[in-house]
């Protein structure tokens, strides 16, 4: 127990003092997560919304496969980012693996299924007089998406913070495609796993003290966002 | 005056059950008419076939193009999330409405509505939500006006605007349904029993 509050201790100190191993970690994790969710959001929430509103052969097969592929490991993620961008894979020649940006790549792929997943969720259990009225009031395509999206908008919300929450603390993908390299590709949780391992205690707490306030960050926004909703 | 819309021998049939069946009906244009019935003789169906909504059935439904635009005003209508304003000046972008502020202040004042066109949705009352429905879909001007129960649980003030503001619609064509008899104020040409 006395380990732990001299950990907290020295972990408040590290932060306060601008540890530049700590906020380098920090910021590239919120950069990472950020930039991986944008570009997920974009696709994903794309995807989500015609799957929910149209209807094509093999939709459920596709739908299926996008909730599966939630429940992926990320270390199988990892891999399978490692062997896309890996110098005789087929993206090696945009020598991606070992940078921040073959991080956003494995984080994209990680946070695709489950904003797809979400937004079909939520857009396909919209109330059935949302597309009937839209279509009566002469609604073109476009208008009608952003209909659709604005009316399911709690559930895309979340859908984008879950994802978010899921890249900030995932650990596989960044330790694999990442390399885990000091002051380039380290984030806040290859940091902590890596300075626990060297016995840097303190250091490991003040990493993991981030990623503790940015998941509560996370749980406050969803449920204030649920709150504004139900209200 | 020309047929503005013509049903011969319409069933629409839903699990096996035929929820709606008209023999024949016409409509003139410029006629008023109610339709009336008790609940579940497919009066609620019915519109939505002229409308469009519902195109899986039997029959001939023919609708003329004298009477197009079409619009619906249903029985629980669905009012998008935002304010009265947004949801009266929703379709007039799409169908190229011409000072569209000025006349959602205009139809809103008619309905009675003028003093909550800032008002979210959400804290409207029934009768309310019916008169920003019916609103936001007269500032489109149709020709042919379908109102499912306009008059539910609605007081005398709300039924007093409606019936004005459609007093002022000379040049459509209107289709009611209703299970009960329409208030006196609404001067109608004709009315027909369905189920």
């Amino acid at each position: 127990m006395e380990m732990i509050l001299a950990g907290i201790r020295e972990a408040i100190h590290l932060l306060i003092s601008g540890d530049p191993l700590v906020w380098d970690a920090a910021w590239r994790s919120i950069w990472v997560s950020s930039t991986a969710v944008f570009i997920a959001t974009i696709l994903g929430v794309s995807i989500g919304t015609f799957l929910a509103r149209h209807r094509f052969p093999g939709k459920s097969l596709v739908v299926t496969l996008f909730r599966g592929a939630m429940g992926v490991p990320t270390v199988l993620i990892g891999l399978i980012g490692y062997a896309l961008l890996a110098r005789q894979g087929p993206l090696g020649i945009l020598e991606l693996l070992y940078t921040s940006w073959g991080i956003v790549l494995g984080e994209v792929l990680l946070a695709l299924p489950i904003i797809v997943s979400l937004t079909h969720g939520g857009i396909k259990n919209l109330d059935q007089r949302i597309p009937e009225t839209a279509l009566m009031l002469g609604a073109r395509p476009l208008q009608r998406w952003s209909t659709y999206l604005s009316e399911a908008r709690l559930a895309i919300t979340l859908a984008i913070l879950t994802a978010f929450a899921r890249c900030f603390t995932e650990l596989g993908i960044a330790m694999m495609v990442g390399g885990n390299l000091k002051l380039k590709t380290r984030t806040l949780s290859t940091s902590t796993t890596l300075e626990t391992a060297r016995g840097e205690f303190p250091r490991a707490v003040a990493m993991s003290l981030i990623l503790l306030l940015i998941a509560i960050l996370i749980t406050v926004v969803i449920a204030w966002a649920s709150r504004e909703e139900r209200e | 005056m020309s047929h503005a819309l013509e049903i011969r021998d319409l069933q629409v049939t839903r699990e096996g059950h035929s929820i709606c069946q008209v023999s024949e009906l016409t409509v003139e244009v410029n006629e008023w008419l109610s339709i009336q019935g008790i609940n579940g003789s497919g009066k609620s169906t019915l519109l939505r076939v002229l409308a469009g909504l519902d195109q899986t059935y039997q029959g001939m439904v023919e609708i003329s193009e004298a009477v197009r635009p079409v619009g619906l005003v249903q029985q629980n209508p669905y009012l998008f999330k935002g304010t009265v304003l947004f949801n009266l000046l929703y379709g007039t972008k799409a169908n190229q409405i011409s000072e569209p502020n000025s006349k959602a202040r205009t139809i809103a004042q008619r309905l009675g509505i003028e003093s909550l066109l800032e008002r979210d949705v959400k804290h409207l009352s029934g009768g309310e939500k019916r008169r920003v429905a019916l609103g936001r879909t007269l500032i489109l001007a149709p020709k042919l006006l379908l109102l499912d129960e306009p008059f539910a649980d609605m007081d005398d003030p709300g039924i007093e605007a409606i019936c004005e503001t459609l007093g002022t619609l000379e040049d459509s064509t209107i289709v009611i349904a209703s299970p009960t008899s329409l208030p006196d104020k609404l001067t109608l040409n004709r009315s027909v029993t369905i189920g």
